[in-house]
């Protein structure tokens, strides 16, 4: 009962403070939105979200005029094309980021390659970032297949002329297209194709591109991760404001015992981050469509464990901190370190195969991993048992440190 | 004088404060390690370059043409010419494969149909070769996904190629034999080795030189340029946030009893704050070309951004400051107000490697001044203009006037 009174008068206190609702909920949801529109995760289903390529096709060949055609058809790239602007304004867009990239076909595209000669399309794409890198994969099919049906036309057309002549300059041109409109045909079902499939998925969903439809899958678990240690300082401050004002070893002249007032600090904690964890997988359900109800009690189980561990993670602030100041620089380098390696950021799959490792000394990871089996993957309770007695582990852990460092009295 | 005084005070309590000192610069430090860290940068491999991850692959290859075809493929996914470390296991059965991935012990299973040579070599039909993936990852699979592609598009051209010419042979009244299909087949191949020994079909530039650079490292350059603007102007609310504490502790009443004008504080607490930020940029741009190997562009460029950046991170201090009651309301304003601005300004960067961004992320991020100093920042590092950035340091010259006359206006409202 003790410890239930303690917890309350402690999240009293939190309620009280506005940044404790600045913290563990307009912050979060305002990243998790601010996130999700950053990765198109607003747009309309009619609305063009391809990449825009800026085109300029100096090429007067019909095999360049192909090329524009597939691009045009491209579920990747959507044609900017701007007759008055000149190359180095366009090189400047893509500089500045309004064009993904800018593809220029030279002059002699078409003849070039019919010649056997390499004649290379030239693509500008800006560094340090993925929609270059996915223009430029999506340009590299295109290219190589319109490659392909060039060489086809050239060989076709050579092959007759092994075994025979052409009447004239018109006649042999006549028979390289035919080729070549041979070659389109046959490009349009080519012997072998890509099916991709993947875990958690329907028979009936199977594509030939790679398709993340929800934005938010890596974005709402990681601000939930994120902003619980952010929402720890308010919690921590109360326990280096009772230990400054001497209010702790007050309570120790009470009944209460030493156990019970880490304990019920430690209630207090876990509530606050359960119910603010809760609220944001609410709003992320209704929301931001993500179906943290495929699988209820692994969705419960995941978050309870982060609120155990993230709550013993505040009461280890509480007891290491001597000021105020000090509560904020601790809540904030973990939130920084433990989000950072933990991946909630930037997924562990961009980082080195030893930084995965190393990342999963972050609860952060496991408990990412808890709801990308449940959201991403489509998992189940059973997908939910490793990452829970994980962060059940650092749970522990992190209380025992807290337990064995704990100060009643101010120095 | 006065003024001086006031300013060499607080800048004396700022390089004694041992949590400013953190918020300045190791945290920015800490951040951008921790980036080079998690891309690789640290150990192994060239110096300072990014580690691709390895990316695990279950290889089923159910093909049961004695030609191989399929092999083909296992080998090319195989050979040490794939410039990515792959680890393939060959499994033989696909369920099994798959389950792995569901396991998370491998990002892709590729399954090669028991029909992939017979396609190859007989007319008509078709075949499709599996890629099964665990949709939390993104970039193996599209690895695995484009060399496979690269593979079968190579395959489906021979055949194409060799059923055309033979097409178009019949359709003209020619004859053709077993040796005119090796000669055709034979100069497809030889074709599509000269693309390979020619690097490839495109030619890949960026906007601003001839070569095509390391989109790794220039994220993490980006992270730095973020954290920098990011942390200085935390440093110049946190300077400016005096006013408030000396306000609570009540020297700023006694600081009226004396005859300090009382405009001279709230200049000497800006010219500390632009003297603390000017010297937490000038550490951490020293520190990122010494230690990172960043380029920041011309020293006259990085110079201009450093004051545009120092004096919009003190008046958006100022502006800042002015809209508290108390200093209690600071944490709300230095963890709320200026990690939100902070966020929409670098709203750029967290999008970085994102394929599906938004365009008006760019936008957004120039609603607030860091948008301005970032994207001055970006100008200096890619080699822009000098009229692109007095451009850029215009506007954030502008934004610095305004929050500084509101700023200072509600001041001098308040302690009048």
């Amino acid at each position: 009962m003790r410890v239930l009174d303690l917890a309350l008068k402690d999240l009293k206190q939190l309620i009280q403070d506005r940044r404790t609702v600045v913290f563990l909920l307009i912050m979060p949801l305002g990243f998790t939105l601010l996130f999700g529109f950053a990765f198109g995760g607003f747009s309309a289903g009619e609305e063009d979200t391809r990449l825009p390529l800026g085109f300029v096709n100096q090429g007067t060949s019909q095999y360049a005029q192909q090329f524009e055609t597939y691009l045009n058809e491209s579920v990747v790239v959507r044609l900017v094309i701007d007759d008055e602007a000149t190359v180095d304004e366009l090189k400047e867009m893509v500089a500045d980021e309004d064009l993904a990239g800018l593809l220029v076909i030279p002059q002699g595209y078409g003849s070039g390659l019919m010649s056997g000669q390499i004649t290379k399309p030239v693509l500008y794409i800006s560094s340090g970032g993925m929609n270059g890198e996915t223009v430029k994969a999506a340009i590299n099919v295109i290219a190589n297949r319109m490659f392909s049906m060039v060489t086809t036309a050239r060989i076709s057309t050579e092959a007759y002329e092994r075994k025979a002549e052409f009447s004239d300059g018109d006649a042999r041109l006549s028979y390289q297209e035919s080729a070549f409109e041979a070659a389109i045909s046959a490009w349009e079902e080519p012997p072998l194709n890509i099916l991709i499939t993947q875990t958690g998925q329907e028979r009936e969903q199977e594509s030939e591109t790679l398709d993340y439809d929800n934005a938010f899958i890596h974005s709402s678990p990681g601000m939930i991760l994120q902003f619980a240690i952010a929402g720890l300082m308010g919690a921590a401050d109360i326990i280096v404001s009772e230990r400054k004002s001497r209010s702790l070893q007050r309570l120790l002249t009470t009944a209460i015992s030493r156990a019970q007032i880490l304990l019920g600090h430690y209630l207090a904690m876990f509530v606050m981050i359960f119910i603010q964890i809760l609220v944001l997988v609410i709003f992320g359900q209704i929301f931001l469509r993500l179906d943290y109800l495929n699988a209820p009690f692994a969705t419960l189980l995941i978050t309870v464990t982060i609120s155990m561990c993230v709550a013993a993670l505040g009461l280890l602030i509480g007891a290491l901190a001597r000021k105020h100041e000090h509560v904020v620089v601790l809540s904030l380098i973990p939130m920084f370190v433990l989000a950072g390696l933990g991946g909630a950021w930037v997924p562990l799959e961009y980082t080195s195969d030893i930084v995965q490792a190393v990342g999963h000394i972050s609860p952060v990871a496991w408990g990412m991993d808890g709801f990308k089996n449940i959201l991403a993957r489509g998992q189940g309770i059973e997908a939910a048992w490793l990452p829970a007695g994980m962060l059940v582990l650092f749970a522990v852990i992190f209380f025992g440190v807290a337990v064995w460092r704990f100060r009643f009295e101010e120095h | 004088m006065k003024t001086i005084d006031i300013a060499l005070k607080d800048l004396l309590q700022a390089f004694r404060n041992r949590t400013a000192l953190v918020f300045m610069f190791v945290v920015p430090i800490l951040v951008t390690a921790m980036f080079v860290f998690l891309f690789g940068g640290f150990g192994g491999g060239d110096e300072g370059a990014a580690e691709i991850p390895t990316i695990k692959v279950q290889m089923v290859n159910l093909d049961e043409g004695p030609e191989g075809f399929g092999n083909i493929l296992v080998e090319g996914l195989e050979s040490d010419a794939i410039p990515i470390p792959i680890e393939i296991t060959k499994v033989v059965n696909p369920d099994k494969a798959r389950q792995t991935v569901d396991n998370q012990d491998a990002a892709v299973a590729v399954i090669i149909p028991a029909n992939f040579s017979a396609v190859m070599l007989q007319p008509g039909g078709n075949a499709e070769v599996e890629i099964y993936h665990d949709p939390t990852l993104t970039l193996g699979p599209s690895i695995i996904v484009s060399i496979v592609n690269g593979f079968i598009d190579g395959f489906s051209g021979s055949k194409i190629t060799v059923g055309v010419t033979i097409e178009q042979l019949m359709a003209s009244g020619q004859f053709f034999d077993q040796q005119e299909i090796e000669t055709i087949l034979a100069e497809y191949i030889a074709a599509t080795t000269a693309l390979q020994d020619a690097g490839g079909i495109l030619e890949v530039r960026s906007p601003a030189g001839t070569e095509e650079s390391d989109m790794i490292s220039g994220i993490i350059q980006m992270v730095m340029a973020g954290m920098l603007i990011f942390y200085a102007y935390f440093t110049g609310a946190n300077m400016i946030q005096s006013v408030m504490k000396e306000d609570d502790e009540g020297t700023l009443q006694r600081l009226f009893t004396t005859p300090t004008p009382r405009r001279s504080i709230l200049y000497g607490k800006f010219i500390a704050a632009c003297a603390t930020v000017f010297i937490q940029a000038l550490v951490l741009f020293i520190f990122g070309s010494l230690v990172f190997d960043f380029r920041w562009g011309e020293p006259l460029h990085l110079f201009l951004v450093v004051l545009g950046i120092t004096i919009s991170a003190s008046t958006f201090g100022v502006f800042l400051i002015s809209l508290l009651k108390s200093s209690k309301q600071a944490g709300i304003a230095m963890g709320g107000g200026l990690t939100l601005a902070g966020m929409i300004g670098m709203m750029r960067i967290f999008t970085v490697g994102a394929p599906t961004t938004s365009q008006a992320v760019k936008t957004m991020s120039f609603f607030v001044p860091h948008g301005w100093a970032l994207n001055a920042l970006i100008t200096s590092m890619e080699g822009g203009s000098s009229g692109q950035i007095l451009f850029d340091i215009g506007i954030l010259m502008i934004w610095s006037l305004v929050l500084f006359l509101i700023g200072n206006h509600r001041f001098a409202r308040r302690f009048v």
